[in-house]
C-alpha cells in the first residue's frame, strides 16, 4: 500500500492558504480540491463492499452500545434450557457448558473488542504518524536511529513481543491497549515515513522552508494534510489487525480481567475443546463473530483505499 | 464361629492387630473395612482369610459405611475393582499412553514432582515400598513384602523383597537405599514432615527397615505407598534433584530407553531382570498432552491405546463407546476453594462467618450436574471421603442456602457485599467451576471476578506463595506457611486413600500446602489424635471432631468429590490405574 501511495504522491491536494498554493507544483484550486473530495466520497458510498462493511460493523456497534435491545438474557445468566443445549428456539445459538446463552454472550462480547481495538489503533496511528512524519521530514541521523529501532522491533515475532510486554507489565486493559499499539507503531511509522519522504522533496515543502517556517509547522500543517488519506487507510487496515491481535491474545489467556465476562476470544478458548464432543456452537459462533467483524472492517478499509486512490 | 482358630491368631499378633480382630469378631467393623485396615497394619492375606473364615465366612459385608457412594466408584474388597479382565495373553506389542504433560521445571525428579504426568513416568522405572492391591487399596505388591507396627504404632518395621536389583549395575536393593530415600523425603517434606525426623529410619539388616516416628501413626504405610507419589524408592546415592533422565535406573519392570523433555515423551523397554518376572509388551511409550481435549481426540482416533485421565467435559462421549473400557479407580479427588484465613489482615475472608457464607452460597448440586455431568458426589466441606471406615456419618450436610449466607455476611458487617478476584489455574474444569461459583456468590453479594493464570505459574503466584518460592515477597512465617496466598482461590487435590496428606499438608499449621494459612491448635491436636489412634473407633472419634471443626472454621469449602476417569481401548488387557495417575503396565497385554 505504501508503494502505491508513493507512486501516487505527485498528486497531492495541498490544503494550505492561497499564498502556499502559488508555490505548489501540482496546483489545484480550492474548488478543484473540493471536487476531488466529493468524487472520492461518491466512489466510496456507491461501493458495495463499503455498504456491506458498514452494515456488519454497524450491527456490532449497536450490539456493543445497546446489547439489551438485541437480547433479553444476561451473559452470565443460567438460562432455563440448561447447559450444552444445541441451537434451538429456546437458545438461538445454543448454550455453553456453564448453561449460558451463546447468542447473548456473542452480543455482549462485542463491547470489549470494540473498545480496545479502536483505542489501541488510534494510539498506534497517532504515535506512528508522528514518528513517520518526523523521520520522513528530517531524515539524517534522526531517521537512521529510529529506523534501526523500528527494524529491531519488527524483527521480533508479534506474539512473542506481546508476551514479553504483557508479562513485564501485567495483564490489565491499559497494558493490552498499549501492547497492541506498540505492536502496530513500527509498521505505521514505516508507511507514513515513506510517504513523508516523497512529500518533503516536493516544491511546496521547499518553499515553506524558504519562507522560514518551523519544522513543526511544516510537518503538521504542510505534509500531514497531504498524507491524511494514507493515514485513514492505514488506520482502518490496522483496526482489522487490532481486532485479530486482541482476540488472539484473549484466546491465549493473556488479557487478564474476568474470564467469565463475555469476550469472543476467551469464549472460543474456553469452549473449543468441546468440538471433539460435537458441541461446536459455543466456540464456532464467537469465532464467526470475530471473522465477521474483521471482514467488515477490511471491506471498509479496501473501499476507502480505492476511493482515496481514485 | 471357630473360637479355637480365632484364639490361635489372637495369641500370635500385637495389640493393634488384636484390637482390629476383636472389632471384627464383635461385628463393629464390616469385612470390607477389616480387610482394608488389616492390610494397612500389615496383616497378611492368609491371616485375614483365616480370621474371616473363623468368624463365619461370608457375613454381611455388603453394607459399607458409606451412604453416598455412587455405583462403580467402589467395589467390595475382594473383587478386583479397577482391573481390566484378563484375556489370552498375546506376547509382544508396543503401547502408547497419553498422559498429562509434566512440569518442565522440576523435570523427572522423584522426590520433588507435583503432577500426574511425572508420577506416571517415574513409577514405570521406580517402585514404592507399598504397592497397589486388587481392591484399589494398598497391598504388599511392591518392594516391601510385609510390615508391622509396634504396640503404639510409633515404630514400623518393613521387610524388603529379596532378589530385587537395580537396573543400573545390577546391585541388589538394600535397606540402605530405602533409608536414604526416606531421609531425602524428610529433607524436602514430601508428606513425611512432622511424621519422621532426620535419622528416624534405620537399617538393622539388608532387608529390614525400621522407621521411628515422631509420634504414633496408624497410617504410616500409606505415606510410603504409591498414594504418596513422592515416596518412590531411589538408590542410596541419588540426591535431591537427581532426575531419571540424568540417571536412568530403578527396580521396576520398565527401563527408560528415551526421554524427550520438549515433547514430554518417554519410551520404556522391559527390564529383563525384574523381580516380578517378564512383562508381555515390547515397549511402552508415555506421551504428554498439554490439553485434555487433544488427548481425548488422540485416544478417540486410536492414536493412543491408553488415556491416563480425562475430564467428563472433554470425554463424555467415551463413556458411551462400547469399544472403550472406562476405568474408575476409587477416588477422593476434589477441588478445594481455599481462603487465606490470615492475610490481608482485616480482610473479609479472615472472618469465619464470611467463609461459612461462601460455603452456604455454593450450589453443589449445580456444580456436580453442570461441570461433572453427574460424575461426582456432594461433599461436606472437609476432605474425608464418606467411604472411609472412620468417616462420621452423623454430621449434617451443609445445605445450599443463599439466605443463610446473606445473614452471615450481614452479621459479619459485609451486608453491602465484597469484591475480591478468585484465583484459579488453567487446569481442566477448574475455570468452569470458578465461573459457576462466581454466579453463586454474586447472588449473595460477593463479587469474585475469575482470574485465570497458566497452571505452570499458578502455584507460585497465588497458591502457596510467599513461602520462599514463587514471585511474591516472603511473607511466610511460623503459623503462616503460605503467607501471601490469594484471599480466595481454587486448587486441585488428587486421590489419597486416607486423609493424612490432606490434613498434614493442606490444613495443619505450617503444612507445606496450607494455602489457607489455617493455624488451629485444636485441629493440630485432633490430627495428632487421629494419627496416633490405632483402631477405627479412635480414628472415628478424632475424625468426627475434625469434620465438625472444619465445618465451623471453614478454612476451605470442599463442595464435591469427583470420579477419576481413565480408559483403554478394547485391545488392552490387564491394565490397572490409580486416581493419582499411576499406570500399572506390568501385566498389560495387547491383542
Amino acid at each position: 500500500m505504501s508503494g502505491t501511495q508513493e507512486a501516487g504522491a505527485p498528486a497531492p491536494t495541498p490544503n494550505e492558504s492561497t499564498e502556499d498554493a502559488t508555490s505548489t507544483e501540482s496546483e489545484v484550486p480550492a474548488e478543484g480540491k473540493k471536487q476531488i473530495r466529493k468524487e472520492q466520497f461518491r466512489v466510496l458510498y456507491t461501493s458495495p463492499g463499503f455498504i456491506i462493511g458498514v452494515l456488519i460493523v454497524g450491527f456490532w456497534i449497536v450490539a456493543s452500545v445497546l446489547p439489551g435491545i438485541l437480547t433479553s438474557f444476561n451473559p452470565k445468566e443460567f438460562v432455563e434450557a440448561g447447559p450444552r443445549v444445541r441451537p434451538s428456539s429456546e437458545a438461538w445459538l445454543g448454550t455453553d457448558k456453564n448453561g449460558w446463552d451463546v447468542y447473548t454472550r456473542v452480543i455482549y462480547g462485542a463491547r470489549k473488542i470494540l473498545t480496545i481495538a479502536p483505542i489501541s489503533t488510534a494510539v498506534a496511528i497517532v504515535v506512528g504518524t508522528f514518528l513517520g512524519l518526523i523521520m520522513g521530514y528530517y531524515k539524517g541521523w534522526v531517521d537512521e536511529i529510529l529506523s534501526r529501532v523500528i527494524e529491531a522491533i519488527l524483527s521480533i515475532p508479534i506474539i512473542l513481543m506481546a508476551i514479553v510486554i504483557i508479562f513485564t507489565f501485567g495483564r490489565s486493559t491499559t497494558v493490552i491497549i498499549g501492547t497492541i499499539a506498540v505492536l502496530f507503531v513500527p509498521a505505521i511509522t514505516r508507511t507514513i515515513r515513506s510517504a513523508a519522504i516523497a512529500e518533503s522533496d516536493l516544491d511546496y515543502v521547499v518553499s515553506a522552508k524558504m519562507r522560514g517556517e518551523s519544522g513543526f509547522f511544516i510537518v503538521t500543517r504542510e505534509i500531514l494534510p497531504n498524507v491524511t488519506g494514507l493515514v485513514v487507510v492505514e488506520g482502518t487496515v490496522r483496526l482489522g489487525y487490532a481486532i485479530f491481535t486482541y482476540t488472539t491474545l484473549a484466546f491465549l489467556g493473556f488479557v487478564g480481567g474476568n474470564i467469565t465476562d463475555a469476550d469472543w476470544g476467551i469464549d472460543v478458548s474456553q469452549n473449543y475443546e468441546q468440538i471433539a464432543r460435537d458441541i461446536w456452537w459455543p466456540s464456532i459462533f464467537p469465532a464467526a463473530a470475530i471473522a465477521s467483524l474483521v471482514i467488515g472492517v477490511n471491506l471498509i478499509a479496501d473501499s476507502i483505499d480505492k476511493a482515496v486512490n481514485s | 464361629m471357630d473360637f479355637k482358630r480365632l484364639d490361635q491368631t489372637r495369641s500370635s499378633v500385637g495389640p493393634i492387630e488384636l484390637d482390629l480382630i476383636e472389632s471384627y469378631a464383635q461385628g463393629k467393623v464390616s469385612r470390607r473395612d477389616f480387610v482394608r485396615r488389616g492390610t494397612m497394619i500389615g496383616l497378611s492375606v492368609p491371616v485375614m482369610g483365616g480370621i474371616i473364615a473363623a468368624c463365619g465366612g461370608s457375613d454381611s459385608d455388603s453394607a459399607p459405611a458409606a451412604p453416598a457412594a455412587p455405583a462403580g466408584t467402589e467395589a467390595p474388597a475382594a473383587a478386583p475393582a479397577p482391573v481390566a479382565t484378563e484375556a489370552p495373553a498375546a506376547a509382544g506389542g508396543d503401547i502408547i499412553a497419553g498422559i498429562q504433560t509434566g512440569d518442565a521445571n522440576s523435570g523427572l525428579d522423584p522426590v520433588n514432582m507435583l503432577d500426574l504426568g511425572t508420577y506416571a513416568v517415574l513409577s514405570q522405572s521406580f517402585e514404592y515400598l507399598v504397592g497397589l492391591g486388587p481392591d484399589g487399596n494398598i497391598a504388599a505388591t511392591a518392594l516391601a513384602t510385609e510390615w508391622s507396627p509396634n504396640a503404639d504404632a510409633s515404630q514400623w518395621t518393613f521387610k524388603l523383597r529379596p532378589g530385587v536389583t537395580w537396573q543400573e549395575g545390577g546391585a541388589p536393593l538394600t535397606a540402605a537405599d530405602v533409608v536414604a530415600t526416606i531421609e531425602r523425603m524428610v529433607e524436602v517434606g514430601a508428606g513425611l514432615a512432622g511424621v519422621v525426623s532426620a535419622g528416624g529410619a534405620e537399617a538393622p539388616d539388608d532387608l529390614t527397615v525400621v522407621i521411628n516416628l515422631d509420634s504414633p501413626n496408624g497410617n504410616l504405610p500409606v505415606l510410603v505407598s504409591l498414594f504418596n507419589p513422592q515416596s518412590l524408592i531411589t538408590p542410596a546415592d541419588y540426591t535431591n534433584g537427581t532426575t531419571l533422565s540424568d540417571r536412568p535406573t530403578g527396580t521396576g519392570a520398565w527401563m527408560l530407553a528415551d526421554f524427550d523433555p520438549s515433547a514430554f515423551r518417554a519410551k520404556f523397554v522391559p527390564n529383563p531382570n525384574w523381580w516380578g518376572g517378564s512383562v508381555k509388551l515390547d515397549s511402552v511409550t508415555l506421551q504428554g498432552f498439554e490439553s485434555g481435549g487433544t488427548k481425548v481426540a488422540a485416544f478417540a482416533a486410536g492414536e493412543i491405546d491408553i488415556i491416563q485421565d480425562f475430564s467428563i467435559s472433554d470425554g463424555a462421549n467415551l463413556l458411551q463407546d462400547d469399544a472403550i473400557k472406562v476405568l474408575r479407580p476409587p477416588s477422593s479427588n476434589h477441588r478445594q476453594i481455599w481462603f487465606n484465613t490470615q492475610l490481608p489482615e482485616g480482610g473479609p475472608f479472615t472472618d469465619p462467618r464470611v467463609r461459612q457464607a461462601v460455603c452456604y452460597a455454593i450450589n453443589r448440586e449445580q456444580l456436580v450436574n453442570t461441570v461433572y455431568e453427574g460424575q461426582a458426589r456432594i461433599a461436606n466441606d472437609h476432605p474425608i471421603d464418606p467411604t472411609l471406615p472412620f468417616f462420621d456419618e452423623g454430621q449434617e450436610q451443609r445445605p445450599y442456602d443463599p439466605e443463610m449466607a446473606k445473614q452471615l455476611l450481614s452479621d459479619a458487617g459485609y451486608a453491602d457485599g465484597i469484591e475480591m478476584p478468585i484465583q484459579v489455574g488453567d487446569l481442566g474444569e477448574i475455570p468452569a467451576i470458578a465461573a459457576i461459583v462466581e454466579q453463586n456468590l454474586a447472588a449473595v453479594g460477593i463479587k469474585t471476578p475469575v482470574s485465570v493464570t497458566p497452571n505452570s505459574d499458578f502455584y507460585g503466584e497465588y497458591w502457596c506463595t510467599g513461602a520462599g518460592w514463587g514471585s511474591q515477597p516472603d511473607t511466610a512465617g511460623p503459623g503462616r506457611p503460605c503467607g501471601a496466598s490469594a484471599p480466595i482461590g481454587i486448587v486441585d487435590y488428587g486421590h489419597r486413600p486416607t486423609p493424612d496428606i490432606f490434613f498434614g499438608r493442606a490444613l495443619a499449621t505450617d503444612g507445606d500446602w496450607n494455602s489457607s494459612n489455617y493455624a488451629s491448635s485444636t485441629f493440630d491436636g485432633l490430627f495428632g489424635d487421629y494419627q496416633s489412634a490405632t483402631d477405627v473407633a479412635g480414628q472415628k472419634a478424632a475424625v468426627g471432631k475434625i469434620q465438625r471443626l472444619l465445618h465451623e472454621d471453614a478454612p476451605a469449602c470442599y463442595p464435591f468429590f469427583f470420579n477419576y476417569l481413565s480408559a483403554t481401548s478394547s485391545a488392552i488387557n490387564g491394565f490397572e490405574t490409580t486416581a493419582l495417575g499411576h499406570l500399572q503396565m506390568q501385566n498389560v497385554t495387547k491383542s
